[in-house]
């Protein structure tokens, strides 16, 4: 559909998820319990109209003072006061009784305002109080029937005044109530849904397009939150399918990610531009050590990059990779290096991902870093959000020929029995550089190994590295001589948790195996 | 200020914004007010009575006398339904400023009771005007 055949809402995040907007002449029913946002909706719909389109609005209230809506309009910086004092907006307190006699009337009150302040959009906040006249003083078993015909000339008024209609209609739990929900959602074109999710003591908001006759739209639950000082924004669900396919890219181009020429002979020579590697080993091996040296190389070839933590703070990040030389801070000066960081708690991973996103369109992010998946396990207690972002994620860096590395936390000390996280990801990612710590003799030591590296001619030695000024350093080989303890080419079984000493070959050819005491 | 001249004083400056608005009754106060905060209000005499607590005869001597007075705009009627809407007849008008300065004493009890008393006076007194004529 043409887009000057669609109306915008004018809500953050919401036109995206309709794929531009909505058909003009669809009658949009809002659905959801009570306090699920479908007032503020309403209201931000009316409100983006006057200001964003410059299409007049009417706003219909049967329960709520007009002056609250006023009221609660300011909280997010919308002066719907002004609105009215520049004949754009008219709040109506009426009754459902008059609101249906006045929209079947041809002498309309109404929509003589309506056309008096030229509204393009209407909006009837709790469609479903409409009554019909009780025919022996109750409502008969024939009256969810009438309430559709009720409901029907009401519409019909509406769109013979070419008013786009907004209509709200709570979820209830009584049967009547639920019957005259499903003949509002019948006769809608477009329905969205709102929805208060509980996840124990949390609770997260949810928007989903149910129906929206004449286009299509990216259907699902979406994330929507109500953002003090501006209004609705809608998260679209970070695993919906693109409904634009494009060709994916792929780079032959292969650089230094690490900046450490021994790091990069182990990888195979670097990183293929858009490739995304795991970086696993326990708390403390020097994952975020690697991370801020990826950070300063990135910034240092001129790629700008973006760290992303629910770990640490920003300043804590910096602090820490100051005390081994690795300036961070002078680099985010510059703006080649950028720390998202959000807190763990009630994380919203649709929000989250959306943000991510953002950060990399606004600075022209090229290169990515997550510190570290694990902490994305805690926050999100569904294992499937927790694969649907990873997947996500992977997919946009891939698009954008963006070079990712996620850190990955592994809950064991010595050894790794299995370096994936809690769902398998072997088929997306294309590097894994394990690193662990070895325990010879009394001392424990780190070694790096690189078990894949799609493309690259990579070595298979675990190799001994040390951390300290300037980060991550290999030992060399021939250096090993000097050190107290025996080298690692000393010993075999490393990484399977039972490092065996190889003695030098006796005089006959024969070696001999000594396993350390732990 | 002792306590005493501080309560003078507000009622002084309460009586003269009634009096300035033309303001006498209780019921007058509260429609006006209804009126005022619900913007615009699609209704009849009963539904505006049924919401403010009085009867609803009164409430529709109220509707017409604050009409005259310029302060709500009153439509033609529709079903037996008009859209009033509040006036304040500009916001550069001295009843608007009565009106304003009013509102805000009924934000606190004390000038609620105020307002309340003053008003409840001046039906008496027309009571009495009523009786005597």
């Amino acid at each position: 559909m043409a887009e000057g055949g669609l109306i915008r809402t004018g809500i953050a995040g919401l036109d995206a998820i309709f794929l531009g907007g909505i058909p003009r002449a669809n009658m949009i029913l809002v659905q959801g319990s009570a306090g699920a946002g479908k007032s503020l909706l309403g209201m931000e719909f009316i409100y983006r109209g006057i200001t964003d389109f410059n299409e007049n609005g009417v706003i219909v209230v049967f329960e709520t003072s007009p002056d609250k809506v006023v009221r609660d309009a300011a909280e997010f910086g919308w002066n719907f006061g002004e609105l009215e004092r520049q004949d754009k907006l008219r709040i109506v307190f009426t009754s459902p009784q008059v609101l249906e006699a006045q929209l079947r009337s041809p002498d309309s009150l109404l929509l003589e305002v309506a056309a008096e302040i030229g509204a393009r959009r209407i909006f009837i906040d709790g469609i479903g109080l409409l009554r019909t006249a009780p025919a022996n003083g109750n409502d008969g078993p024939n009256e969810p029937d009438s309430y559709r015909e009720l409901l029907q000339q009401v519409l019909e008024a509406l769109q013979r005044e070419n008013l786009t209609t907004m209509f709200s209609h709570e979820l209830g739990g009584r049967p009547e109530s639920t019957a005259r929900l499903e003949i509002a959602t019948f006769l809608a074109d477009t329905v969205i849904e709102l929805g208060q999710d509980r996840h124990t003591r949390l609770a997260h908001r949810s928007v989903e397009i149910v129906k929206s006759r004449g286009q299509r739209y990216v259907a699902g639950r979406h994330t929507l939150q109500i953002v003090s000082g501006q209004g609705l924004e809608v998260f679209r669900r970070v695993q919906a399918p693109d409904l634009h396919p494009v060709d994916e890219p792929t780079s032959s181009i292969k650089s230094s990610v690490i900046g450490v020429p021994a790091l990069d002979d182990l990888i195979g020579g670097g990183f293929f531009d858009g490739s995304t590697t795991m970086v696993v080993g326990i708390s403390g091996v020097g994952k975020t050590v690697l991370a801020a040296q990826i950070l300063l190389e990135s910034a240092r070839s001129g790629k700008r990059i973006l760290l992303v933590s629910l770990d640490e703070h920003p300043a804590q990040i910096i602090r820490n990779a100051g005390t081994l030389g690795l300036d961070l801070k002078e680099q985010m000066d510059a703006g080649m290096i950028h720390i998202f960081y959000e807190s763990p708690q009630e994380l919203e991973i649709d929000a989250h991902f959306a943000r991510i996103v953002r950060t990399i369109e606004k600075f022209g992010i090229q290169r990515l870093v997550i510190d570290g998946v694990t902490s994305y396990s805690t926050a999100l207690e569904e294992q499937r959000m927790y694969r649907d972002f990873f997947h996500a994620l992977v997919a946009y860096t891939k698009l954008h020929l963006m070079t990712t590395v996620f850190n990955y936390e592994n809950p064991e000390l010595f050894g790794i029995s299995s370096y994936m996280p809690e769902f398998p990801v072997n088929s997306i990612v294309d590097n894994i550089i394990l690193l662990s710590l070895v325990e010879l003799g009394s001392s424990l030591h780190r070694s790096i190994a690189v078990v894949k590296a799609r493309g690259c001619k990579h070595q298979f030695d675990t190799r001994e590295f040390t951390i300290g000024p300037g980060g991550i350093t290999l030992i060399p080989v021939d250096e090993k001589a000097n050190l107290s303890a025996l080298s690692m080419e000393s010993y075999s079984s490393i990484l399977s948790r039972a490092p065996t000493r190889v003695s030098p070959r006796r005089g006959n050819g024969e070696a001999v195996s000594y396993t350390p005491s732990r | 200020m002792s306590v005493m001249e501080s309560e003078q004083s507000l009622q002084l400056q309460i009586r003269e914004c009634l009096t300035g608005m033309g303001i006498f009754s209780p019921v007058d106060w509260d429609v006006l007010v209804f009126v005022y905060r619900h913007r615009a209000s699609l209704a009849n005499a009963e539904q505006i009575a049924r919401m403010v607590g009085y009867p609803a005869t009164m409430v529709r001597d109220s509707l017409k006398n604050l009409a005259s007075l310029k302060l709500l705009r009153r439509s033609r009627a529709s079903h037996g339904v008009n859209l009033y809407q509040f006036t304040s007849s500009g916001l550069d008008s001295p009843c608007y400023d009565y009106f304003r300065e009013l509102l805000a004493s009924v934000d606190n009890r004390a000038g609620r009771l105020e307002i309340i008393r003053e008003l409840r006076k001046e039906a008496k007194k027309g009571s009495k005007w009523l009786k005597a004529g």
